[in-house]
């Protein structure tokens, strides 16, 4: 069985891609530009660190 | 690194949206990919995840990182070239569409022309106005006591339904009112950025003022014994056989042509290229910074004309004025000159008035004729002054440099000084005073009235002019 961290870290990538993508789609359907939304990525990014390490706290 | 079904799917929808582009041409699959590849990375991201979550689900080791560096690399590589793409494919939209403007002028779509007419008759003496925001327009005399309009707008749209819509709301107006016909093409009311232009020739009663106002257009007004006034952002003014006065005020112009007219001139050019007057029977009064050549012929009363780097005043011109980059050519004039000027290399000829000349920098090259009648000063901060003495003028010479050399070529009974690094010619027969002055530069006094001038005949091709040492690109002072 994997861990939830290793489970976590798997998913980060992933996570990100479908941010990335979603604010693009925003900015091309004429809503904020990706200029703008950015921080989002890094946001989420610290999100799943955070997640992955108190994941890791718990074992 | 594990097997992925990403990278099979991938190759799987590629190789289908080429089959329906080559099955249906116009389907385009890279149209598709510009419109969804932002979904293309969210279903990318949500394949991976499901990814993780079946292996997760069957306790299957998970990889260590759910997206790999490689993909990191395609993903950003497919997003730069998608969104420059995307931008490109936009440009080129509204670039088809006919809707790029640049600075307010539409360059793309097509010109459809309607013809105008009109006529109507007035008074012998009439006030003519027009107004035509852009366009051309030429007004002629003529015996007859109407006033005839004919010509064309051109109106720019995408299509003729659009093009008719614009055309029908500028509607051209002939309005006699009283003593006064205003002429009006009501291109502001068609309120579009489209390109919208009236070229009008007009038929008026010679005896006619006319005052024509514009922002972008040319005007050229002939044979008529009124006024003619132009108030324009940016046009060329023509005028010939002008019974009265005129007056040009112009914020830009590329030339401004005035010949044959009887009352005064008064030019405010603005920022201008050419300007041109010849024969004006009133006082001729030029202002602006013109950047291209000037020239003044036949000015009987006083021309003054002022820049930001000169001002020339001109008594009884009867022969010409040239004035290009750096020089100034005078030729034949009656009455006084007086030229203040920061840069300009000056040569004045066959004159009989009182010179009064400063300036800051530039040769002086000064020939009588064949006698001297009034007072002459001449004096340059730096250049060289060479005097060609007639024959057997009277004079009251007192030619000095302070730093220079000294020529006296006109020899005895002038006296040639040195002093320190300069020196004087000297001589007086009991004429009028003539002052020649440089601070820096070569004083030569040569004996006969012909100078090496550059003035050819009216149509004489022009001297080559000498290479020009590189200047910054500001606007020419003058």
């Amino acid at each position: 069985m994997p861990t939830s961290v290793a489970l976590v870290s798997a998913i980060r990538g992933p996570v990100i891609l479908i941010t990335l993508g979603t604010l693009i789609a925003i900015e091309h359907a004429g809503g904020m530009r990706f200029s703008r939304t950015w921080p989002i990525l890094i946001i989420i990014f610290g999100v799943l660190k955070l997640a992955e390490y108190m994941k890791g706290g718990q074992q | 690194m594990r097997n992925s079904f990403v990278g099979p799917i991938i190759l799987i929808v590629v190789g289908l949206l080429f089959l329906a582009n080559n099955l249906r041409p116009d389907f385009s699959p890279w149209r598709l990919l510009l419109d969804y590849w932002p979904y293309l990375l969210i279903a990318w991201g949500v394949v991976r995840l499901a990814e993780i979550a079946y292996l997760a689900a069957r306790n299957q080791p998970l990889p260590k990182r759910g997206v790999s560096s490689g993909e990191w690399a395609v993903i950003i590589f497919v997003s730069l070239v998608s969104s420059g793409m995307w931008f490109a494919f936009d440009a080129r939209d509204k670039i088809r569409s006919g809707r790029i403007n640049l600075r307010g002028l539409q360059i793309f779509g097509e010109t459809y022309e309607y013809p105008v007419s009109a006529s109507v008759t007035c008074s012998k003496n009439p006030r003519i106005i027009v107004e035509n925001r852009r366009g051309n327009v030429r007004l002629i005399g003529s015996d007859s006591d109407q006033v005839v309009v004919s010509g064309h707008k051109s109106v720019m749209g995408l299509d003729k339904a659009e093009a008719d819509r614009i055309n029908d709301r500028m509607k051209l107006e002939v309005l006699v009112q009283g003593d006064q016909v205003v002429i009006r093409t009501n291109q502001e009311s068609a309120a579009t950025d489209n390109r919208v232009d009236a070229d009008l020739e007009v038929q008026i009663p010679k005896g006619a003022s006319v005052e024509c106002r514009g922002t972008h257009g040319d005007f050229d007004v002939s044979q008529i014994t009124g006024n003619f006034e132009v108030h324009s952002d940016n046009a060329g003014v023509r005028g010939q056989d002008i019974g009265g006065n005129v007056r040009v005020d112009l914020r830009r112009s590329d030339i401004v042509r005035l010949m044959r007219v009887k009352g005064n001139v008064d030019v405010k050019g603005g920022r201008a290229a050419d300007i041109e007057l010849d024969e004006v029977a009133g006082q001729a009064t030029v202002d602006g910074q013109y950047t291209g050549s000037i020239e003044f012929r036949r000015i009987d009363k006083t021309l003054r004309f002022s820049s930001q780097a000169t001002d020339l005043t001109i008594d009884r011109l009867r022969g010409r004025v040239r004035m290009s980059d750096g020089d100034l050519e005078v030729e034949d004039i009656l009455g006084a000159m007086k030229l203040r000027s920061r840069s300009k290399d000056l040569r004045v000829s066959r004159f009989g008035g009182t010179l009064d000349i400063d300036l800051n920098r530039g040769d002086i090259e000064l020939s009588p004729g064949s006698s001297i009648l009034s007072t002459i000063t001449a004096k340059t901060s730096s250049g060289a002054v060479t005097m060609h003495m007639p024959d057997n003028a009277k004079y009251d010479l007192d030619a000095v440099t302070r730093r220079g050399d000294i020529d006296n070529l006109f020899g005895s009974p002038m006296e040639r000084r040195e002093l320190d690094r300069g020196g004087s010619i000297r001589g007086n027969n009991g004429g009028p005073k003539v002052i020649l002055e440089t601070q820096r530069g070569t004083m030569t006094v040569t004996r006969g009235g012909s100078m090496s001038s550059r003035m050819e005949g009216p149509e004489a091709p022009k001297a080559p002019k000498a290479p020009e040492a590189p200047k910054p690109p500001t606007v020419v002072e003058r």
